[in-house]
């Protein structure tokens, strides 16, 4: 295991997040980076997500990418507020 | 469509841009329109002026260059009195002060805290003396690299007319100023490998071929490597041998092939290394050969397996680095020295040229391992050269540790880092030396340390590499460090392999006492420690070391990421004016 797919810099969105890969039968936790970032020239927005090399026992060393047109980003990003308000209000109720 | 930087490079850029940057500097840092800021810091780098990070405003870095790392007598003493007076800024680092040079893993000098007003008054300085800092940054053709002692070392083949013709008519040549992207040279002549022509955009290494019953001598033509950023290449064979007159007309090709066909739309993949993987190389062979008027032969045999520099291997096989004493072939000898990541104070960078001029020629020249070597000292003067204070503290017979050490610029300066660097290997390997014992024969092992994945520091090719990470500790963010071993160059390169990630940065020297004292312990004879970790196998190195906290004390471990600057508690007085008092909103 050498060298991360993912740059990880200052400018990377999240450089450390819980996350974990799992098959049917399996689990690897692990630390993760996120990556925001746009393709002018192929109009979209990429979401990309790699565990650390080294919590990768199970899958070869990767990364993954997935392509949002822009209004699928601006879907996820609606998806996303709305589920952080839901967990921002579980805890406000605690 | 273009992308917007070649509009802004197209607009103005190569020469004519030093005419507005002198138009600036008259009128002030202000003066710079706010919206206009960042396609003008863009094209400044072209001359080497390259605006710092958020929170210091108004103050840039000067890279400086040259070809192939020689500094002509006079030149250091020029940087460094430069430094003194111009490379300061608000705050002082705790290891170097105020006013330092730091040498580059590409044989260059790069200089802090500018201010835009005083850059005039440096070029005049400087290039009285024949250094000039254009064509340092941006998408230009950047240092040539070569060997740092060629002419004075057994070669090959005499590599310094060519690297020479190569400055003169290829890098200086305004036309060629605007590439897609920067774009790096390499000759070299000797048998060390020392310019790492397998990692530069086209590299000639040399090579010979049999013609009636007689050896000739040429190079071996590699294009499209390149470490760094994503997707590293080793430079790929054209299958080409050139005959040194025909040397420099084939590099010039290649640099026109790229910058005609090169891509300018998508800057994520138009380095040259893409450009190879892109056209190949039989159709870039095919062109060249149609684009040249000599007959094309093919590749001849390399002398690749007598490499020695950074490969790894026992010392009887040749050196492996510059530092230490060695003889010329003129009978003078020439003295490296071995400066901890690359940095000088600007006393020492001035003591150190006028050392050169009292023991040698005058002349000073810098490897790609961010150290200078005093060149053309005669046998007499070795001694009394030895025994100056300043080869005491860099001393031309370092620990293993310190000799190896290099470092990228780290949060200081870059805006891309996640760790500071230079202090924190600084004081590591300070750690290590009182800390670790290692046998006599033990003379290398390379410890290189980049503040993010962009790995401008080569930790993908050290002994051991560190890179720049984030982990939590004690329920807090921490600055941390992926921990990698078994890289290296020469004949065959390789990549690190990691051991651990994500180390708190107080407890990477535990482990890489562990890593090391497991070194000791099992090599067999004189074992390299690249050869001992291919042997050893990493996972049983993983399993076997763990990050543990000692007494180092760590410079910064409390995550830094939003501060101007890693050393300091209080808020940042950028933008400031030439005597460092800041310029405030209301002015
Ligand atoms: C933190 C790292 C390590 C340290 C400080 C360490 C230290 C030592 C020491 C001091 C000895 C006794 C050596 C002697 O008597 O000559 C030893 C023996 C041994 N170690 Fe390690 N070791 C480390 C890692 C490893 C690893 C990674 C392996 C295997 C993959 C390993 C395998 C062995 C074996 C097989 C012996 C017995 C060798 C013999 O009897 O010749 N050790 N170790
Ligand atoms: S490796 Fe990263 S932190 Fe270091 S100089 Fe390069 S970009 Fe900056």
């Amino acid at each position: 295991m050498s060298k991360r797919v993912l740059d990880v810099t200052a400018y990377t969105t999240f450089d450390y997040l819980q996350g974990s890969a799992a098959g049917i039968d399996w689990e690897n936790d692990g630390i993760m980076v996120l990556n925001v970032d746009s393709d002018e020239a192929d109009g979209v927005v990429r979401l990309s997500t790699e565990l650390d090399p080294m919590d990768q026992e199970r899958t070869e060393q990767h990364a993954d990418h997935v392509e949002l047109f822009p209004d699928q980003a601006r879907t996820l990003a609606s998806k996303l507020r709305e589920a952080a308000d839901r967990v921002d209000m579980e805890v406000d109720d605690d | 469509m273009a992308h917007k930087k070649e509009d802004i490079k197209g607009e103005l850029y190569g020469d004519e841009v030093r005419e507005k940057l002198e138009e600036f500097a008259e009128k002030g840092w202000d003066s710079i329109p706010e919206d206009e800021r960042e396609e003008w810091f863009t094209r400044f780098k072209f001359w080497g002026v390259f605006h710092q990070r958020s929170g210091q405003e108004s103050y840039f870095m000067m890279r400086l260059t040259n070809c192939g790392g020689v500094l002509g007598p006079d030149q250091l003493r020029a940087i460094g009195q430069v430094a003194r007076e111009y490379a300061t800024g608000p705050i002082e680092n705790p290891e170097f002060g105020n006013g330092y040079i730091d040498f580059t893993t590409r044989q260059s000098i790069q200089l802090h805290w500018i201010n835009l007003e005083d850059v005039p008054e440096i070029w005049e300085k400087l290039e009285g003396v024949g250094v000039s800092s254009r064509s340092s940054g941006g998408d230009t053709m950047r240092n040539i690299s070569g060997c740092p002692v060629a002419g004075k070392a057994d070669e090959i083949i005499e590599s310094r007319p060519i690297l020479d013709e190569i400055q003169e008519t290829i890098r200086g040549d305004d036309d060629l100023c605007n590439m897609p992207r920067k774009f790096n040279i390499s000759v070299s002549g000797c048998r060390q490998g020392c310019a790492q022509d397998s990692i530069n955009d086209i590299g000639l290494e040399p090579a010979w071929k049999l013609a009636d019953g007689e050896k000739r001598k040429g190079f071996n033509v590699r294009v499209g490597g390149g470490l760094g950023g994503r997707e590293p290449r080793r430079a790929r064979p054209l299958d080409l041998f050139v005959p040194p007159e025909k040397a420099v007309e084939t590099v010039r090709e290649f640099v026109e092939y790229y910058h005609e066909l090169g891509n300018r739309e998508n800057r994520s993949n138009n380095r040259g290394r893409f450009f190879v993987d892109e056209h190949g190389t039989e159709k870039i062979r095919d062109d060249l050969d149609e684009r040249l008027e000599f007959e094309f032969e093919p590749a001849g045999k390399d002398f690749r397996d007598e490499y020695t520099y950074n490969a790894g291997k026992p010392r009887e096989e040749g050196p492996h680095d510059h530092v230490g004493v060695y003889e010329q072939r003129d009978g003078l000898n020439y003295v490296g020295l071995s400066v901890p990541v690359g940095r000088l104070t600007a006393k020492e960078a001035i003591a150190l040229a006028d050392l050169a001029t009292e023991y040698g020629s005058g002349e000073v020249r810098l490897t790609r391992r961010q150290n200078p070597i005093i060149m053309d000292v005669p046998d007499e003067d070795i001694v009394p050269l030895l025994s100056e204070p300043l080869l005491e503290e860099h001393t031309p017979e370092p620990s293993p540790f310190v000799r190896g050490g290099q470092a990228c610029t780290g949060t200081e300066f870059c805006s891309l880092a996640l760790t500071e660097t230079k202090v924190r290997l600084t004081r590591t390997l300070r750690w290590l030396r009182n800390n670790v014992d290692v046998p006599d024969d033990v003379s290398q092992i390379k410890i290189h340390y980049s503040g993010c994945t962009a790995d401008c520091g080569q930790a993908m090719t050290a002994d051991i590499g560190l890179q720049g990470m984030r982990a939590r500790k004690d329920g807090e963010m921490v600055e941390a460090l992926d921990v990698g071993i078994g890289g290296g160059i020469g004949e065959d390169p390789s990549f690190i392999e990691w051991v651990h990630q994500r180390v708190p940065a107080d407890e990477v020297p535990g482990l890489l006492k562990q890593i090391i004292e497991a070194y000791v312990a099992h090599r067999e004879g004189e074992q390299t420690f690249r050869e001992w970790v291919e042997e050893m196998g990493v996972e049983s190195i993983i399993d076997l070391t763990e990050p543990v906290e000692t007494d180092y004390d760590d410079p910064c471990l409390h995550d830094a990421k939003q501060s101007w600057y890693p050393f300091a508690d209080d808020e940042s007085p950028a933008p400031t004016r030439p005597d460092g008092s800041p310029i405030s909103a209301d002015d």
